[in-house]
């Protein structure tokens, strides 16, 4: 009788096991993020979870991390290490513009037609673990910023935490208020949904559930460089630049570095190694500060025959707001 | 003795108070080319924009003067990103005494129904309530064939900004042959505060089954618009509206569309809210909207 009530409790335990829904993210390997990028992530969280209402610095920073891997790595494999030097490579309309081919319209008809124009100087307007994008949230961020899991992480708490404030409704309605700018997660109600599972696997019993990956820092593999800005009358001090290559990336690279030549209406290009760095100057016609980004790419380096530089206004959108030339001395590299 | 011990005074007055006080009011009334300087809105900086200190944006490099070529769109005009607007026609030499159409960005109708889209600027040097237009269409003969009229669609205009209106008739467009305008301003005795701004954070095509990879499920996939709104000013908001103009590669005004903050925000002060989507479907219009350049008006209450 014993034994009979034992086997029925352990069959019925079994039965019980079996039917428990397992979300599809829910894996048995634990989700992983890069070492210093988490925490970076932890770190602005507790600077911010106050600003959204929030106590619990795991949580928030849960809230934070759910964007990142159906934006640049994948949602269905949180296992997958988010690569903070993770370029966009489905920008592939021209709706807003020519610009992020070289040469704008001259560069991207060059592409279509399968010409090798240049082809991989080549501006990717989403970057990083948070793919921000000039389209929107990033208009305004430097390559380095956006790469740079400190820096990043500091605007995405900001602005989930003034979301999340501002929303009302249940904790679900406002983790989707949190995540508005991500479109990897807002796009559809799948999307949100994959997006809300993925927080749940991440944050259980109000513990953050996240594995340190050590091989992933916070640069991701982009590299601190000395440069001067140097014009036909004027050269700056030097300063520190940054070098982006993706041969030297650090976390997930399946998808955004491979078939580096991009496809017409599939991939873009993806980018040769350039070098990054940003100039500002006082605009008295409106009293504010106006940025430029100035990504370099030295023959050196694309095997191309001159050395090409795109500079972005960093308050318009990329894909109208970048303008090419060519340039052979406008950096010098120390 | 009194006398002229009172004429020092008045001397000495004259010399502190008044002379200042002629200097100080002297870059509003200094006239160039008949236009007066006046002051634009405060421009809003990258930093305001999200909310974080001013040190995180520090360039690598500061440079003492403006690069030569200033930013600007294929028709050299300047883009302006003011508390309260994003675009651009916004200027800080304005007559003194009106408000203007802005000749370049009127749209008018040359076939169907006579419609007019443009932007009305406003050139006083100080602030209106709203924008009262009105148009008397006249046929070949120069005679007048209708009166019409209508509002400009953003409130509380500032000195130098433009600011979109529409006005639709149902008059052939083909009998109108001549347009006189004229323009008001009108006091809607209404609060309204302008300190906020506007940041797009999706823009999906119309049309495209993918956005950046990702499918859609909203077909027939129209044209669609994501705006947070930030709060700026120190107090909260009960509500808010946008309002977006969309210019052609012309810098006409092609359409534009008002929307309403969503009511499930709270508008903190220093907060950020969503608009209410933005969602175009006529396919006369949505294919366009997402090649054309836009410009942004943000108002609270």
């Amino acid at each position: 009788m014993r034994m009979k009530r034992l086997t029925l409790s352990l069959i019925g335990f079994l039965f019980l096991i079996i039917s428990v829904p397992i979300s599809p993210v829910q894996k048995a390997e634990a989700a992983k993020f890069g070492s210093t990028p988490l925490d970076d992530v932890l770190y602005w969280a507790g600077q911010y979870k106050s600003t959204a209402g929030l106590t619990s610095t795991e949580e928030f920073a849960a809230i934070m991390l759910t964007v990142t891997w159906p934006e640049i790595a994948s949602a269905s494999n949180t296992d997958l290490t988010p690569s903070p030097m993770g370029q966009g490579r489905s920008d592939n309309k021209i709706g807003n513009g020519y610009q992020l081919w070289v040469d704008g319209k001259t560069g991207y008809d060059k592409f279509i037609a399968g010409q090798n124009y240049y082809r991989r100087v080549h501006w990717t307007a989403g970057v990083g673990v948070f793919q921000f994008d000039s389209a929107g949230l990033g208009k305004g961020l430097s390559f380095k910023q956006v790469v740079n899991t400190y820096d990043a992480a500091k605007i995405a708490a900001k602005t989930m935490a003034d979301q999340y404030k501002g929303k009302s409704g249940t904790a679900a309605e406002k983790r989707a208020a949190a995540w508005t700018g991500w479109y990897g997660c807002v796009l559809t109600a799948a999307t949100l949904q994959k997006c809300q599972d993925i927080f749940s696997s991440i944050y259980q019993n109000s513990k953050l559930v996240v594995t340190k990956d050590t091989s992933v820092d916070s640069m991701g593999g982009l590299a601190s460089r000395t440069c001067a800005h140097q014009t036909s009358s004027y050269t700056s001090p030097s300063f520190t630049c940054y070098k982006f290559n993706d041969s030297v990336a650090t976390g997930y690279k399946g998808y955004w570095a491979s078939n580096v030549e991009g496809t017409p209406n599939g991939m873009t290009p993806l980018p040769a190694p350039f070098y990054s760095y940003t100039s500002s100057y006082y605009d008295s016609s409106t009293g504010t500060t106006k940025y430029r980004e100035h990504r370099h790419f030295l023959k050196s380096d694309s095997g191309y025959t001159m050395s090409r530089e795109g500079i972005w206004e960093m308050n318009q959108n990329a894909r109208s707001g970048v303008t090419w030339s060519q340039t052979e001395s406008a950096l010098i590299q120390q | 003795m009194k006398n002229k011990k009172m004429s020092l005074l008045y001397l000495v007055l004259a010399v502190f108070i008044l002379i200042p006080a002629l200097a100080f009011a002297s870059p509003e009334s200094n006239k160039s080319n008949g236009k007066v300087k006046t002051k634009l809105p405060k421009g809003v900086e990258v930093w305001e924009q999200y909310g974080v200190d001013k040190e995180f944006f520090k360039a690598d490099v500061e440079l003492d003067a403006p690069p030569v070529e200033q930013q600007s769109n294929k028709s050299g005009k300047k883009y302006y990103d003011l508390e309260g607007f994003s675009g651009y026609y916004a200027t800080d030499e304005v007559a003194g005494d009106r408000l203007v159409i802005v000749e370049e960005s009127l749209n008018i109708s040359q076939s169907g129904l006579w419609e007019a889209k443009g932007l009305i600027r406003n050139e006083y040097t100080s602030p209106v309530k709203a924008g009262h237009i009105e148009a008397d269409l006249i046929n070949k003969n120069g005679e007048i064939i209708k009166k019409v009229k209508g509002e400009s669609m953003v409130e509380l205009i500032r000195p130098g900004e433009p600011v979109p209106f529409v006005i639709q008739t149902d008059i052939d467009a083909s009998l109108v042959a001549n347009v006189e305008w004229s323009i008001k301003s009108t006091d809607k005795k209404q609060d309204f505060n302008r300190q906020g701004t506007a940041m797009v954070l999706h823009e999906l095509p119309y049309g495209e089954e993918t956005y950046n990879g990702e499918l859609r499920s909203d077909a027939p996939f129209p044209y669609k618009m994501s705006v947070q709104l930030r709060n700026l000013s120190k107090k909260d908001w009960n509500s808010a509206y946008l309002v977006v103009a969309w210019i052609d590669s012309e810098g006409k005004v092609f359409n534009t569309i008002k929307v309403d903050s969503d009511k499930t925000y709270h508008i903190y002060a220093d907060g950020v809210a969503m608009f209410d989507e933005i969602v175009v479907d006529d396919p006369s219009i949505a294919p366009y909207l997402s090649q054309y350049e836009y410009m942004t008006w943000v108002v609270g209450k």
